[in-house]
């Protein structure tokens, strides 16, 4: 029960257009809000830093490609939130209920150590935020880790996502940045629009870590949830889908200015990234010598929202899958697994961030390439499932949309193989 | 699956039983699939030999294998039992179906348990006795090798929300011995659309005890499922203090629609409750309680009583009204009980210690209850009728939740 405010009076009260307006606002906010979350959870510390390393090294050469992926983006997130309003279920429980346990448990066990990388890659982040500060990963890690445990245990974590969400103006910065450094827009828009790709082993290994950085396995599965969890209906289903479009349209286009940023400033001095100051360079065209500190700022805020949302999101469906019970509003006696996973999802995530000598923005970029290669994976799971008469009725794909969908997932296939292959050739 | 001539006929893929038997559901028949990929059916009477490791045998070959259709109540057990959420109607609970307990028993198959535990997890992986043989080394007397998660078949309701052949069977409704409370739990822990189901399926009266104990967000969901006139129907069923608490708090274009589809007299209840303040004694009363005459005798009243109350929840006290509804006294139904049936109402009734005003606040109402031990206390209006009963139950929802 809400306050004391007096009801309103069901029979008078708001004049009818107020009243259909009212509504129609309320169902609006009522069902805005996962397309967008997901999309900013999407720039995590690993995007960050994929980004950056893409525009790096290649220059605005691969800029094309995340329009290809911005596609598929929307292609994957549309499915996963029809699923969701469908079906009203998470997308593990759809795979535990159609393809039973064995190979619930291998995508499960698949998913929690390419999580358990990407939480890695969240606390890098917190570590190399830190140390531009010049604060030790040895003090900031373990304490942040502990923060994060507290936060979502004693669920602040809503009011705390809000926070997180403005900060997340941050990267605005990139676009102004992008703009400042005054980049050669011809060139800017040769990579945007014409395809090229050298078929050697970083360019294809970038590309795939670009694909597994922007379609994080995850983050369907959390989308999904998010939708279910929303309680989104049927009817309400094309504003959904308008959410879930515009969150990715602008999740690409601040990937777009990051690899701009990156392209212009530090590519056109023949560097590649090997540490975050170096990377901070790219807003060097806007704050100049804080430079450092907003991206560092950028990249703590970042981590932090993600490191808060993946080993919660990761332990409720792999919970989800099994039956076990699950959700902080429950006591830790009536649910030992989901506390169990949860911990050790945090305390391994941030432990081994802790080794000396870690490559830390290396181990980011290979998480991401990771979630690349299982993508395809995940996917067909999520083709037979959005396909399956019996389970979404008419809101099942097409014959367009399977087709173009299974072409994507053949193409991620092959690009894997030939990641594989050229790197394996040497 | 194989001819009597040991010719492969097909793979079994799932076992048919009657949803309607409540225990030890025999099966019926098999699902079987073909080389040719094709789904028929195989009725039980024509298997003749079933030996786990061994081969299913038909008596009849491949003329046994019909057209898969299901008959009657009939469920799919791999299709909408296993891996699938059911609820555990005698520990209350919802759970995730890991395996089927099946036994032989004078040559039919019937299903006993389901699996709902962790050691059912580790057979169908297939890795039963490399574990157990782990865990019979490292700790012989951990609670894995011991407690099996079994629930009885009798206490299993299926939801399988994604074929609507299988509805609730309400003749089996196991449900109905759940605790309303119990209830509103688990429809608060199944998925939407699998609550839907499962709400929809259960009769008026036991719905709306659900629709009671329940969260309001859950029960703004439950209701906005609904049509306005199932909706009306619901909230007719409920107590009207607490139908309006929940129509309270939603949209008011909806709760208008709601109260429009309700039947004219509860309509009106629930509509002048809506008009007060909720954290306030005419927020929190209910308009349907027990009431006498003060002039009849004690047998005449407990007849009174024994008909008013059903359509009243609490009993505990009854109210002595006089001319224009004016409460003149309160006896309690242990007073009633006790008393000589010749003896009248006016000799036995008292005072109420302590009556409510519409505007008393629920932290005034919650002390008075407390200082004078009281179940229930009357709200009186300004020329001292009686306009409703705010009960201990209101008052502790208020004083925790509100």
């Amino acid at each position: 029960m809400a306050d004391a405010t007096s009801r309103p009076t069901p029979a008078g009260g708001l004049p009818k257009l107020m009243r259909s307006r009212w509504a129609r606002l309320v169902v609006v906010l009522s069902v805005i809000g996962p397309g967008i979350i997901t999309a900013n959870v999407d720039n995590d510390a690993g995007g960050i830093a994929t980004y950056s390393q893409a525009g790096a090294d290649f220059g605005y050469s691969l800029l094309w490609t995340l329009i290809p992926i911005t596609l598929a983006l929307i292609l994957v997130q549309e499915m996963c939130a029809r699923m969701g309003v469908v079906t009203g279920k998470g997308l593990a429980d759809l795979i535990r209920e159609r393809f039973g346990v064995k190979a619930t448990f291998y995508v499960m066990l698949a998913l929690v150590i390419a999580n358990l990388g990407n939480t890695m890659a969240e606390f890098s982040g917190v570590a190399q935020s830190m140390e531009i500060f010049g604060i030790s990963k040895y003090l900031s890690v373990p304490l942040v880790a502990v923060i994060v445990w507290i936060l979502v245990v004693k669920g602040t974590a809503r009011i705390v996502e809000r926070i997180f969400l403005v900060a997340c103006l941050f990267y605005v910065a990139y676009l102004i940045a992008g703009f400042l450094a005054k980049p050669d827009w011809a060139e800017v828009a040769v990579g945007s629009l014409k395809p090229t790709l050298e078929l050697t082993a970083p360019a294809v290994t970038m590309v795939v870590t670009l694909v597994g950085t922007t379609i994080a396995p995850w983050m369907q599965f959390y989308l999904q949830s998010a939708i279910v969890e929303k309680g989104v209906r049927l009817e309400d289903y094309k504003l959904s889908r308008l959410d879930v479009i515009v969150g990715c349209i602008v999740t690409d286009v601040v990937a777009f200015f990051i690899v701009l940023a990156c392209g212009a400033t530090i590519h056109k001095v023949g560097g590649h990234i090997n540490d975050g100051k170096e990377a901070a360079l790219a807003l060097a065209p806007l704050a100049g010598k804080f430079a450092s500190t907003l991206y560092a700022f950028g990249l703590f805020n970042a981590s932090l929202f993600a490191a808060s949302i993946l080993p919660l999101s990761t332990t409720y469906y792999v919970c989800e899958a099994f039956g076990w019970e699950s959700g902080i509003n429950k006591r830790r006696e009536d649910a030992p697994q989901f506390y169990f996973l949860y911990t050790a999802m945090i305390v391994l995530g941030a432990g081994l961030v802790l080794i000396p000598h870690l490559p830390l923005l290396k181990l980011m970029l290979l998480s991401q390439t990771a979630n690349g290669v299982l993508l395809p994976f995940i996917l067909i799971f999520m083709l037979i499932l959005a396909s399956d008469e019996r389970l979404m009725g008419r809101y099942r794909n097409g014959r367009i949309l399977s087709v173009v969908s299974w072409t994507v997932t053949v193409v991620l296939i092959l690009l894997t193989v030939a990641m594989i292959w050229l790197t394996l050739r040497g | 699956m194989e001819a009597p001539d040991g010719e492969r006929l097909g793979r079994l893929v799932d076992l048919l039983v009657d949803g309607a038997e409540l225990a030890y559901p025999r099966v019926t028949a098999l699902r079987v699939r073909t080389a040719a990929s094709e789904l028929l059916r195989v009725d039980w009477e024509d298997v003749v030999g079933a030996d786990p490791g061994a081969g299913v045998r038909l008596r009849r070959g491949r003329a046994a294998m019909v057209e898969l259709k299901l008959h009657g109540s009939e469920i799919a057990l791999a299709q909408d039992v296993l891996d699938r959420q059911i609820v555990d109607t005698d520990g209350a609970k919802v759970e995730r179906v890991n395996d089927l307990h099946l036994v032989r028993a004078r040559g039919d198959l019937r299903v006993a348990h389901v699996d709902v535990g962790f050691r059912g997890l580790v057979r169908r992986m297939g890795w039963q006795r490399i574990v157990d043989q782990l865990v019979r080394t490292v700790r012989p007397s951990s609670a894995y090798l011991r407690d099996d998660k079994l629930v009885a078949w009798k206490y299993v309701q299926p939801l399988a929300s994604g074929s609507p052949r299988v509805r609730l069977e309400v003749g089996r409704n196991s449900l109905a011995s759940l605790h309303p409370s119990d209830l509103a739990d688990i429809l608060e822990d199944l998925d939407r659309r699998e609550r839907a189901v499962l709400f929809s399926g259960l009769p008026v009266e036991q719905a709306a005890d659900a629709l009671e104990e329940a969260e309001p967000e859950l029960q703004r969901e439950l209701l906005q499922n609904l049509a306005p006139g199932q909706a009306a129907d619901l909230l007719e069923a409920m107590q009207p203090d607490d139908a309006a608490d929940l129509l309270g708090d939603l949209p008011p274009a909806e709760s208008a629609e709601i109260l429009a589809a309700m039947e004219a007299p509860e309509a009106r209840e629930v509509q002048q409750l809506l008009a007060y303040k909720e954290a306030t004694a005419g927020g929190m009363m209910n308009t349907e309680f027990l009431h006498l005459s003060p002039s009849i005798t004690v047998a005449a009243a407990l007849q009174t009583v024994r008909d008013q109350a059903k359509t009243v929840a609490h009993v505990h006290d009854i109210f002595v009204l006089g001319f224009d509804q004016k409460l003149v006294g309160v006896v309690s139904l242990r007073e009633l009980l006790l008393a000589a049936p010749e003896q009248h109402v006016v000799a036995l009734m008292h005072d109420h210690p302590a009556p409510l005003a519409l505007d008393d606040d629920a932290k005034r109402v919650a002390e008075l209850a407390a200082k004078y031990n009281l179940y229930s206390l009357p709200v009186e209006g300004e020329s001292g009728q009686l306009l409703g009963v705010v009960t201990l139950d209101d008052v502790l929802e208020q004083v925790l939740h509100g």
